[in-house]
């Protein structure tokens, strides 16, 4: 120990601190990749899907059940819509998001159907392209040219549904803009369309395909 | 370099005329000239926050005391004081909001205070503010009456305990213990003092998560103090990248504690989506702010907000670049998420103050400095009565 001075040791403390530190970091790092969390955390606060807590089984859907906007406080229609409804929601930004829990499906097939009571269009956006997706899958792309609104509606792939799995039904909105951008008041979000109602159906296997 | 003048002879000098001095017996029981000024200044500091609160008492309802003086986070703080941290969102409207938002220091420390004091945790945060605020005075000018000059560095440190700002330094909030902390951090880097800032840097990133930009102002000051080299050879300069290391630590150990509490390290920050705050071009949301009404609190908010990027640029000028970087952090980083309380985080720190204190024009005029002083006690009444009043400008 007589050759290790007090510098040298003072040296290889900062050193061994440094490295401790390090790998204490990088653990804590690794940590942040995979939370341990439930469903409600993962889609409220991880995927930013949902915009009202989902207390117990609030996500639940029963096919052919009909959701609708004008109801206050449910937690499956998701981020991207304005809280408050006044018989419908207007969406709130580029994206929009609804979340269904479906309870109990079976092997028959499934559309869902969307009902828009208003689409918001001015001088600089004199349509709304609208795109519907499940979990990542397209399902259609709509222009909307009609401010009085229509249905849209498209078929689910097999295997969307899976019982007490949430399924994201994700509206895309790229011509969503606010009525202060086009001098009509001065509401400075970007909407498109004003959703009264969200189904899910069962397709009568006889029914022509559209 | 007028102030220059002014300034007493750096601390090392001080000291050893001091210790060349012979001791009576009357002297040991004295304090000696630096720690009897710097107990001066933290007593007519804490006094400050007395009169501060007498006149909150006075501009309210007595017998309610309690709820004026707790408002908006203090609420959240003393939730975790009372019940620890939330298992599950329960609060706002999405029923989303939870206190992961909020640091551990601050709460730890009220807690503990809570145990010793008979007055319930409202008055312990009080105290804890109070005392940490008044704190902050003394270090201001023990830091830097060496590097601007003990007249400059005495204004820096008065200014800052008179200012109406000191509002948050007396209500239960963490802006007294992260000021305090961010003073003792730079002015102990600023005086080679690295372990020390370490250390202060370490608490401040368990005070609010805004603590781990540390790093970039002691970072400058590392690099003003030694070459490259000497990082790997020189202790003292090692020591330095040490405190570096050791300043995100309070952060690391919140998220420690958060994953196994919640089951996400990163809670704090996601948890933010509850309140629909979201990240745009603070220049921007600026601009937009200056162009509201001048009545309104956006007006506010965003004034507050150039006139704190004004300071960072005057500490730029006057080559503090570390406080500037601070400064330029605690105005840009709130403003990116929109103009909420940007009065409370552009001036609760000591970094605007400094750039009051270095300012060419008042380094020579007394006179002027006095009115300084004057207009700030006058701020006062302002956002007494704003508190007490519930006004949102206030929050």
């Amino acid at each position: 120990m007589d050759h290790l001075t007090r510098p040298t040791l003072i040296r290889t403390a900062i050193i061994v601190s440094l490295a401790l530190l390090g790998i204490y970091y990088l653990w804590v790092l690794s940590l942040t990749r995979a939370p341990r969390v439930d469903e409600s955390y993962r889609l409220f606060f991880l995927e930013g899907a949902l915009s009202t807590w989902p207390d117990g089984n609030a996500l639940a859907y029963r096919v052919g059940e009909t959701v609708s906007f004008a109801e206050p406080g449910d937690p499956r229609i998701g981020r991207g819509f304005e809280r408050r409804p006044n018989q419908g929601r207007w969406t709130n930004g580029r994206e929009a998001t609804i979340v269904l829990k479906p309870l109990v499906t079976t092997s028959t097939p499934h559309r869902v159907e969307i009902n828009i009571a208003r689409v918001f269009l001015s001088e600089r956006h004199e349509r709304q392209r609208v795109t519907l997706g499940i979990d990542g899958v397209t399902l259609g792309t709509w222009s909307l040219s009609d401010a009085t609104g229509e249905t849209i509606s498209a078929p689910l792939p097999a295997g969307a549904l899976t019982p007490g799995q949430p399924a994201l039904l994700t509206l895309s909105l790229p011509d969503a803009h606010s009525p202060r951008s086009v001098g009509r008041g001065n509401d400075a979000r970007p909407l498109a369309l004003f959703v009264s109602s969200v189904t899910i159906q069962r397709v009568d296997p006889g029914a022509r395909p559209d | 370099m007028a102030d220059a003048k002014s300034t007493v002879a750096p601390p090392e000098q001080e000291a050893g005329r001091q210790a060349g001095r012979p001791r009576t017996r009357l002297s040991l029981l004295w304090p000696d000239r630096l720690t009897g000024r710097l107990g001066v200044i933290f007593a007519g500091a804490l006094l400050a926050r007395l009169v501060f609160l007498a006149l909150m008492w006075l501009a309210t309802d007595p017998a309610a005391f309690a709820t004026p003086v707790c408002r908006w986070d203090c609420g959240w703080y003393m939730g975790i004081v009372k019940g620890g941290y939330d298992l599950t969102p329960h609060a706002g409207a999405s029923g989303a909001e939870a206190n992961w938002a909020f640091f551990p220091l601050y709460p730890m420390l009220v807690r503990l205070a809570d145990a010793i004091l008979p007055w319930g945790p409202v008055a312990a945060g009080t105290m804890v503010s109070m005392l940490t605020y008044a704190a902050t005075a003394p270090v201001i000018y023990a830091g830097y009456r060496g590097q601007i000059g003990a007249e400059s560095a005495l204004f820096a440190a008065v200014a800052f305990a008179l200012s109406p700002f000191g509002l948050y330094g007396t209500v239960p909030y963490t802006e007294g213990l992260f000021g305090f902390l961010l003073a003792a951090c730079l002015a102990a880097a600023v005086n080679r003092r690295w372990l020390l800032a370490g250390l202060a840097a370490a608490f401040l990133s368990a005070t609010r998560i805004t603590g781990v930009l540390i790093v970039l102002p002691l970072m400058i000051l590392a690099l003003q103090q030694f070459s490259w080299r000497a990082f790997f050879y020189r202790i003292d300069a090692m020591t330095a990248v040490l405190a570096l290391a050791l300043a995100p630590m309070g952060a690391f150990l919140f998220m420690t504690f958060l994953y196994h509490h919640v089951g996400d390290a990163f809670a704090f920050r996601h948890v933010q989506i509850a309140w629909d705050r979201g990240m745009g071009n603070p220049l921007a949301i600026l601009w937009d702010g200056l162009q509201r009404s001048v009545s309104s609190k956006e007006f506010y908010w965003s004034l507050c907000a150039f006139v704190g990027l004004a300071a960072a640029g005057l500490l730029f000028w006057r080559r503090r670049f570390a406080e500037g970087v601070w400064q330029l952090i605690s105005v840009l980083l709130p403003l990116s998420t929109g103009l909420f309380s940007l009065g409370r985080y552009s001036f609760t720190t000591f970094s605007p103050y400094l750039a009051l204190a270095l300012m060419p024009g008042l380094a020579r005029s007394r006179l002027a400095r006095a009115a300084i002083i004057v207009a700030l006690l006058a701020g006062w009444y302002f956002v007494i009565m704003g508190w007490t009043e519930q006004a949102a400008w206030t929050i």
